[in-house]
Formats: structure tokens, C-alpha cells, sequence
């Protein structure tokens, strides 16, 4: 009988193409509006590094100000430490992957006099970097420990900045020229994305990573400039040099840290740590450092801003109105046929054939409805795209995703149209017999 | 075929009790042709429809083919009625969307009878009414009278053992209704047990039996010798 249903479903909706058209449209409104809003949010809230999101840790230390907390609402510490603190955490022999870090800017001038300089977008980092965040390598590796200590002149770029200078990808060994000064090129890296870019929640976290990486040392010897928040509970000295040495929080710094007896041996080196700079006058406040791991960092820093939470809930809320909306509509149109009804139940269809039959007529509905939502999905993702080019990464379709509110928008019309097909199947047929 | 004893049907609302059938007996053999008159409001109607399970009847006893149909859920009576009885409107109720063939194909469809099957019977039921060249055809293609006949099909494709019309010429000029009833007592003589409500006192006669109802009883019923008046 399914098949015979659905053939009566599409001669009911050909009957009717201006009311079904108006439901289609109802639940595709709602679903693209809800999915737009969903993918967003999933995708933001997407874990960024699956794999190790439970092993890499961000650290925190609170040097802050004795007279008041740095987040009064939570207690928590700074999200970021002192360029003095990473550094003294760099130079610890703790045997863990670890890696202080800043976002900088520098200009690149190519070999080619015709190709203007451009800025490039810069972090600096450790060598332990590359494998904690597991960047894709395409040629070269990463500076060395010692390239590290003694801030040679050296950088891994992306395939991107690659290729726009030199036009090609295999450049390890070249020399690039960056901000007046010849850097060795030793790594390229593959395009990759981190979404949301998590190892810096101080600048936008739908930024790319960089397309230059450089040793942390030279970044501090070339006094290279913060792209980043840079906050001090007290005036900081003179110049970089005063920068570097003061109590403003400005690099962010990331350990690994394979397992739990790890994790706990790095607290105690971090209560070490602090207790001896306690010594030196600094950390007047109680303990308050800690590590954390990748998504309860995200969460904690509330990397999902307010308003795309309100936008999920408004798209939500509108599907709902858009079901209810098709509940109506389907009302209206399988009463309007309670004559048919009434004939079928007297030439033998019971109830639960006739709820049968106009469930599906719903469910079909609901395909198409889901089908033009998807369509206004892409239609909506693409134009978030163009009107938010931050939002690229993020206003992506998402597969998984889409299946699941496909289905929601099926069960969702099912449900909506389950009231009108009882209400169809409730009609008594002898009281529409005279007057169908 | 069907029987019908001390059959009561109460209609309640808040401020109402309406007595639509009282005390209502009556039986209707195999192979019958029985009219039922009445003036408006007699209970022609409630009758129709207890009978043809449309409706519960109040109290009292009613066995449609040997099976008393009290108690019967939905599913049932519905299955009954699907095997049992043939509708015939006053106004045809023919699906304005469905060609002839799936209008005719509708209660054999919830029969569950397979393809080919249905296709036979489909086939069969219009050209016995002289339709069989216009399966295709859709309802607004065709005269009233011609509606009539595809719902007649209807009724019969299933080979149902009794007949239900309510007023099935009502709608129809005098040619036409007199071919309808041609068919009905043409039906009738092969051996489907048919009762059929009407104003139409004429065509009452022309039935085996003629009950008479006012205020939902019966208050005559005359026999008519079919033999004698086909002679005449």
C-alpha cells in the first residue's frame, strides 16, 4: 500500500500546488534558517585537533595583580603569561614537547623586483610546534633545537606564501626576505586549517594559521611586534626590552602531556616554579595556575560567541514556527477532502490505513521540504561566505550534519502532519457521504 | 442476508436525544431486491448506514450475512464492509483526481487483492456496465448517468453479497435514472441481494419489497409479484 500511498501523496500535492508549494517552502525556510545557524555553531564548536585535543594543554599561571583578580567573575587565571614567565617555562628541562608562542606580522619582499612586498601573517614558536600541532609537512621540517637557542635566521612557510613568491613549493634551502633580514626557508607546510584556530583565543579564531613561522628567540632578538592582546595590571618599562620583562601578559604557551601522571608531574613543576619566583617578590596571589586541555579551553574561554548561540536559538525557534505553520496548512488541506475520506472509509479503508495514507502524503512533504532546505542551506552558507569572508571556514555544509537535520526536517513534517492525518482519519464517513 | 431485530439508534448531544431508529426489525433475504421510502427525516439514512456499518447502532441485534457486528472494532468492521457490501451515492462519489480504473480499483485496494487480480475485476466491473472501452477516462469526462454506472462498478468489483443505494437516481434526469435502475434489477437477477433507499415511489414498486418508514419504524411493507408484473 506505500507505493499506492505515495502515488495518491503526489496526485494531492498536484491537486493543491499553490498550499503545497507554501508548506515545501514553510519547512524549507526552517531547516535552511536552523541548519545555517546549527552549522555554524557545529562547526565552531567542532573539536579542532580530535586526536590530541586531550593531550595538548594550555598553560596558565596568575601573576597577576594582588589587589584584584584577573577575571573577577570566575577567578580565573590569565589566558595568556608574561613573556618572561614562557621564557623561564622554555628553559625548563621538564622532557615535555612545549612551545611558548606570539602572533607577529612581517613584510615579505620577494627575489623578483616586479612582485610588490607584501605583509604575511607571522607566529613564533618553538620547534616542538610543528609536532604538537601536528602540521602537515610538504617538504623540509622543522628548525632545530639549537637553530632555537641561538636565533638563527631560519623559517618554515606555507604552501601559499610559497608559492605566490616563488611559484613553487619545493624551496627548502631557499632564502626568503622578511622584514629586512634573509631567513633560510626549512620547512613548507601543507595547506591546513585548525578550526577554530585554538592555540590563540586572544586573536580571531577563524583565522588561518600563519603563513610564516619563525624560532621564538628571533622573534624576542628582533623585538618583533604583538598581534595580539597585550594586557598589564602595571606600567610596563621602556621600549620592547620593557615590554618583555614586565608583568603584561602577551604569548601564549602550550605543553604536552601524553597521560594524567604527566599532567601531574607538570602541576608540581609549575607549583615549583611558582613558589621560587614567589622568592623573587612576584605571584602574590594564592595558587591559581593550572593546565587545561583543549576543549574545556575552548569552553572556558567561550570561543562560541553569544550570538551565534542566539542565532541557533532564533533558528530553532523558527523551525518550529515553520512546522506548525505546515501543521496548519495540512490541516486545512486534509479537511478540506474529508469527502474523499469519508468515501474511502465506507469502501473499507480503517482509520489506521487512512492515518497511514496521509502520514505519507506529510512525509512526502517533509522530503521535499528537507530537499529545497538543503538548496536554501547552500544558498545561505554561501552568502555568509561572501557577506563574512572570516566566516569561510566555518560556513562549510557539513555532511554528518546535514543528514541529521534532513532527518530531524523528515521526523519534524511526520510529526507536524501527524495531527492533520488523525484528524483525517477521525472523520466520520457517513456524515460526508451526502455531501461529498 | 441481513438481519435486523429491535434495532434502536439514539443521537444524544447536551440538550438532545433524538430517537432515529425505534425498535426497528427487518429482514432482507439473499437475492432480495428491497426499497426503502420514507419522508425526510424518517430515519431512511440511519438506517443506510447502520447497515452498511457506517455507523453503530444504539441497541438491539444486527447480523449481516450470519455475523452479528455488535462489538466489532474498526479494523473489522471495515474489513466486512470492504468484502460484504457495495456503496451507491446519490451523488456518485467518484474521486475527481482518479480515472475510472483507479476509482473502480479503491475498495480493492484495501481488499488486498494482488495486481493482477484487481485488474480482472477492474476490467470485468466496466465493461458489465458498458465502460470497459473507457478505463482511462477521468469522472468530469463523463454524463451523470455514466458516473452512476462507474460507481455501480465500484460496488461490484468486489463482489459484494449486498447491495447498498441510497438514492442512486436522485441525481439523475428520467433516462438515465431508468437506466441506472435497468442495471440495478439486471444486477439484482444475477443474484447480489440489494436494498436501495428513494423518494421515488416508482421505482420503490419496482422493487421485490417496499418498506415503508416513518420516524424510525417501519410501518409497511408490501410484497410485489415480480412474476406477474413481468408478464404485464
Amino acid at each position: 500500500m506505500t507505493s499506492y500511498y505515495l502515488k495518491l501523496a503526489l496526485l494531492a500535492l498536484r491537486r493543491t500546488p499553490v498550499l503545497s508549494s507554501l508548506m515545501v517552502l514553510a519547512i524549507a525556510l526552517g531547516l535552511a534558517t536552523a541548519m545555517t545557524a546549527f552549522t555554524v555553531l557545529y562547526r565552531m564548536s567542532n573539536n579542532p585537533i580530535p586526536h590530541k585535543s586531550d593531550v595538548l594543554h594550555a598553560v596558565q599561571l596568575d601573576a597577576w595583580s594582588p589587589d584584584q583578580a584577573f577575571d573577577r567573575e570566575t577567578n580565573l587565571p590569565p589566558n595568556q603569561l608574561t613573556h618572561g614567565d614562557s621564557r623561564r617555562l622554555m628553559a625548563l628541562d621538564d622532557g615535555y614537547r612545549k612551545t611558548a608562542m606570539w602572533r607577529s606580522r612581517v613584510v615579505v619582499v620577494p627575489e623578483d623586483t616586479n612582485v610588490r612586498p607584501r605583509n604575511a601573517s607571522a607566529r613564533l614558536v618553538a620547534p616542538d610546534f610543528f609536532p604538537m600541532f601536528d602540521t602537515p609537512f610538504l617538504h623540509g621540517q622543522a628548525w632545530s633545537a639549537e637553530q632555537e637557542a641561538s636565533a638563527a635566521r631560519v623559517t618554515v612557510i606555507s604552501r601559499e606564501l610559497a608559492e605566490r613568491v616563488f611559484n613553487r613549493t619545493d624551496v627548502v634551502g631557499e632564502r626568503i626576505y622578511l622584514d629586512n633580514e634573509n631567513f633560510q626557508i626549512v620547512g613548507v607546510l601543507d595547506t591546513w586549517k585548525l578550526t577554530p584556530l585554538f592555540y590563540d583565543i586572544t586573536n580571531d579564531v577563524l583565522n588561518d594559521p600563519e603563513d610564516v613561522f619563525l624560532p621564538f628567540s628571533v622573534g624576542t632578538a628582533k623585538e618583533m611586534d604583538i598581534n595580539g592582546n597585550v594586557n598589564c595590571w602595571q606600567a610596563p618599562g621602556e621600549g620592547f626590552k620593557g615590554l618583555i620583562d614586565s608583568e603584561c601578559i602577551m604569548t601564549q604557551f602550550w605543553v604536552e602531556l601524553p597521560d594524567a601522571a604527566a599532567r601531574e608531574r607538570y602541576l608540581s613543576l609549575l607549583d615549583s616554579y611558582v613558589a621560587e619566583q614567589r622568592k623573587a617578590g612576584r605571584f602574590a596571589r594564592p595558587n591559581n595556575h593550572r593546565v587545561t586541555a583543549v576543549m574545556p579551553w575552548l569552553e572556558q574561554n567561550e570561543v562560541i560567541p553569544n550570538d551565534t548561540r542566539m542565532f541557533v536559538g532564533i533558528g530553532a525557534a523558527f523551525l518550529l514556527v515553520c512546522l506548525l505553520n505546515a501543521t496548519g496548512l495540512l490541516l486545512a488541506k486534509f479537511l478540506r477532502k474529508s469527502g474523499e475520506i469519508g468515501l474511502r472509509r465506507a469502501l473499507g479503508a480503517p482509520k489506521r490505513e487512512v492515518f497511514k495514507q496521509h502520514l505519507i502524503e506529510s512525509g512526502l512533504i517533509g522530503i521535499f521540504g528537507a530537499v529545497a532546505g538543503l538548496v536554501l542551506t547552500l544558498g545561505g552558507l554561501a552568502a555568509i561566505r561572501a557577506l563574512m569572508p572570516r566566516f569561510e571556514a566555518i560556513a562549510q555544509l557539513d555532511l554528518a550534519l546535514f543528514a541529521a537535520l534532513f532527518a530531524t526536517a523528515l521526523i519534524g513534517a511526520i510529526a507536524a502532519g501527524a495531527y492533520p492525518a488523525w484528524r483525517a482519519c477521525q472523520v466520520m464517513p457517513a456524515s460526508q457521504l451526502k455531501t461529498h | 442476508m441481513l438481519t435486523m431485530k429491535s434495532l434502536k439508534k439514539v443521537y444524544r448531544t447536551a440538550l438532545v436525544e433524538t430517537h432515529a431508529l425505534r425498535d426497528f426489525s427487518l429482514t432482507v433475504k439473499a437475492g432480495d431486491f428491497a426499497a426503502v421510502t420514507g419522508p425526510s427525516g424518517s430515519g431512511k439514512t440511519t438506517f443506510l448506514n447502520i447497515a452498511g456499518l457506517l455507523e453503530e447502532h444504539t441497541d438491539g441485534l444486527y447480523e449481516l450475512d450470519g455475523i452479528n457486528v455488535a462489538g466489532m472494532n474498526d479494523d473489522q468492521r471495515s474489513a466486512l464492509r470492504n468484502e460484504k457490501i457495495g456503496f451507491i451515492f446519490q451523488s456518485f462519489n467518484l474521486i475527481a483526481d482518479l480515472d475510472l480504473y483507479d476509482n473502480v480499483d479503491v475498495p480493492l485496494r484495501y481488499r488486498g487483492f494482488p495486481k493482477a487480480e484487481r485488474k480482472r475485476r477492474i476490467e470485468e466491473a466496466l465493461t458489465r456496465v458498458g465502460l470497459g472501452s473507457r478505463l482511462r477516462h477521468y469522472p468530469a469526462e463523463l454524463s451523470g448517468g455514466q458516473q452512476q454506472r462507474v460507481a455501480i462498478a465500484r460496488a461490484l468489483a468486489g463482489t459484494p453479497k449486498l447491495l447498498l443505494a441510497d438514492e442512486p437516481t436522485g441525481n439523475l434526469d428520467t433516462v438515465m435514472a431508468r437506466g441506472v435502475m435497468e442495471l440495478l434489477e439486471e444486477i439484482n437477477g444475477q443474484g447480489t441481494t440489494i436494498v436501495m433507499v428513494t423518494h421515488d415511489l416508482e421505482l420503490a414498486r419496482r422493487a421485490g419489497r417496499h418498506v415503508h418508514m416513518v420516524d424510525g419504524q417501519i410501518v409497511d411493507i408490501a410484497e410485489t409479484d415480480f412474476s406477474r408484473l413481468r408478464a404485464a
